[in-house]
């Protein structure tokens, strides 16, 4: 009988724990969903159930005043959706000024959106805030965590201003056909810049918006006095449009802007910021043409511009112009910042001429 | 459609501007003018902003999301088209025009622009709380809603047969019954008639992921929000100040 029950366990002990170790091995399966497909007559109701994943329990929390089938197939859907939106989130960044030092001891908020079941049935994408600060060589990275989307919230430290770009930034960790699916690299981590601050200097700031003519009358502007200028000025702005004359809404017609720089030169530009202005490589006119059939045709054209005037003061201008208006001119913006005293730095100081503002941005 | 063409007898521009859900209206008084043999445009300009509509409904090449398997055919991306079986989406050529195909809506305004965020909350969020808020990806999701349902053999119904039918009933069925197979108009720049005409209002303004985006233009003051406003001034080409 003893070496009967021996012989029995020394089959079925090795059995029980294969059997265990194969269920182990087991990845997390994916729920499984189900499309019901009923035999009765009529209408039948799709639904894509998770088995199992209901309990009585869940239904009797769900706040839904529905039929049973219903809830259970609303509760199961936002937990497979919360399931499938919470990935494991990992970056790895660096933060480096304009010229690609590495910062340290830059504060870094990260915000990752995770979506949180509430009562069953219920949910609400909420936001997971994380503050890091940069080591000796810039970098930082968070792991542990997850989510669907992350952005750079903020970039501090004394003496450095972000980029724009850094902060425009998101990553997707959800792949849900909505964006790419974010893949992090700790070896290629994300560059993430910030200026290093010169100082503000008091600048000649002048918002300037001139129609303008589409049949090559030219427009030229004073960007110390802010104005249309009669005679002199500092840029020459042409545009020409074939044909002249179109309908409002009309696509797919050739024109022409000129941007000339009557006594010193200018360079396009798209830094973030533009807060130094480059020594050389200037060039006495800028030239845009849209061809009637280019494939990227638009009627409307914005960049900025590094500028240099009157033999030797450096500026930057950010441009926009709508060459489609039906009437006899177009609308044309521009936005200068000058330093009078021929310096680069072309940092600003928005409150240098003495207007505040208590009101706090919502 | 009928203020609309009210507004426009009186010589002037109509600029149109709509917000969320308000394009389903927008562009469906848009349809309903090009349907009844109009070839003037009915508005100059139709901003589409933070759409929530599905892409598919102006661009069926728009990708199809990847996180779940929709449970009814995609009539956005392929709507019913004449002489096609009223109820039985299943049977509808796969190559039928989007609902708001450029063919169905162009020249309805001069001019189209999509002013969309990647990251807007509303959009593409998995948020559902009863009433109070519903996310758009979710709500996708959990259609046919509570006494709706589909099945392949006999169409869209509610409670009991018959079949809901195309086109008479599309309003019901596109509420509460048809999932989205994509992503929506206000999360991605697409073809059709905006023809990748967009503003991404993340890029251009920092619009971020939180609740406040969604609406954000009109959560603030204009000195906070002057460059949204600006630009839609100017893809209407109505020349303003330059501060």
């Amino acid at each position: 009988m003893k070496k009967r029950t021996t012989i029995v366990l020394l089959v079925v002990l090795p059995m029980v724990v294969i059997l265990l170790w194969w269920r182990l091995r087991q990845p997390n399966r994916e729920p499984e969903i189900a499309q019901k497909s009923s035999a009765s007559p009529g209408i039948v109701q799709t639904e894509a159930v998770v088995k199992d994943s209901v309990s009585s329990e869940d239904l009797a929390r769900s706040p839904w005043n529905a039929p049973d089938d219903y809830q259970r197939r609303v509760i199961a859907t936002v937990r497979d959706a919360a399931q499938k939106a919470n990935q494991p989130v990992e970056f790895y960044g660096r933060v480096v000024d304009q010229d690609g030092n590495p910062i340290p001891g830059v504060k870094v908020k990260l915000s990752v959106r995770w979506t949180h079941e509430l009562l069953p049935g219920t949910a609400k994408d909420e936001f997971n805030s994380f503050e890091l600060t940069t080591g000796a060589d810039g970098l930082f990275f968070l792991s542990n965590t997850k989510g669907s989307l992350l952005s750079v919230a903020v970039l501090e430290k004394e003496g450095y201003e972000a980029s724009p770009a850094a902060m425009r930034q998101s990553y997707w960790y959800w792949a849900s056909g909505l964006a790419k699916k974010y893949t992090p690299d700790a070896r290629h981590p994300e560059i993430l810049h910030m200026w290093k601050k010169a100082g503000a200097e008091k600048l000649v700031r002048n918002g300037i918006a001139s129609p303008l003519r589409y049949d090559g009358t030219p427009t030229t502007l004073d960007l110390l006095n802010g104005n249309v200028a009669a005679t002199g000025g500092d840029l020459r702005v042409t545009l020409t449009r074939n044909p002249q004359r179109i309908d409002y809404g009309q696509r797919n017609y050739a024109w022409t802007l000129v941007v000339e720089a009557l006594n010193g030169g200018l360079i396009k530009s798209n830094d973030e910021p533009m807060y130094r202005a480059p020594a050389n490589g200037y060039q006495p006119k800028l030239v845009v043409h849209m061809a009637a059939n280019d494939p990227k045709w638009t009627d409307e054209q914005s960049f900025g511009l590094y500028v240099k005037l009157r033999g030797n003061l450096y500026g930057r201008a950010e441009l926009k112009a709508l060459v489609g208006s039906d009437r006899a001119t177009t609308p044309f913006y521009l936005t200068s910042y000058i330093n009078p005293t021929g310096s680069r730095n072309l940092e600003y100081n928005p409150l240098q001429d003495g207007v505040q503002s208590s009101v706090k941005q919502p | 459609m009928q203020l609309l063409t009210s507004l426009n007898v009186g010589g002037y521009r109509v600029h149109l501007l709509a917000h969320s859900q308000g394009n389903i209206v927008a562009s469906e008084a848009l349809l309903l003018w090009k349907r009844l043999g109009k070839t003037t445009p009915l508005v100059s300009t139709y901003i589409a902003s933070q759409g929530a509509i599905p892409a598919h409904c102006y661009d069926s090449t728009v990708a199809n999301r990847t996180d779940f398997t929709p449970s009814a055919p995609n009539v956005y991306g392929h709507f019913w088209a004449s002489g096609a079986s009223a109820t039985l989406p299943i049977t509808w050529a796969a190559n039928n025009p989007s609902y708001f195909a450029a063919a169905y809506v162009q020249r309805t305004a001069a001019r189209f622009s999509d002013y969309y965020n990647p990251d807007d909350y509303a959009l593409t969020g998995n948020g559902l709380i009863g009433s109070e808020h519903v996310g758009w990806m979710i709500d996708q999701r959990v259609k046919p809603d509570t006494n709706y349902a589909y099945s392949d053999n006999a169409g869209f119904a509610y409670m009991a047969p018959p079949a809901l039918s195309f086109p008479q009933e599309r309003y019901r069925i596109f509420s509460y019954a048809a999932p989205a197979w994509s992503r929506a108009l206000g999360s991605t720049s697409t073809g059709g008639v905006f023809n990748q005409n967009a503003l991404n209002l993340k890029v251009s303004f920092t619009f971020g992921a939180e609740h406040l985006w969604h609406s954000a233009e009109f959560r603030s003051y204009n000195a906070a929000r002057y460059r949204y406003w600006m630009a839609v001034l100017d893809t209407a080409l109505i020349p303003h100040l330059n501060p």
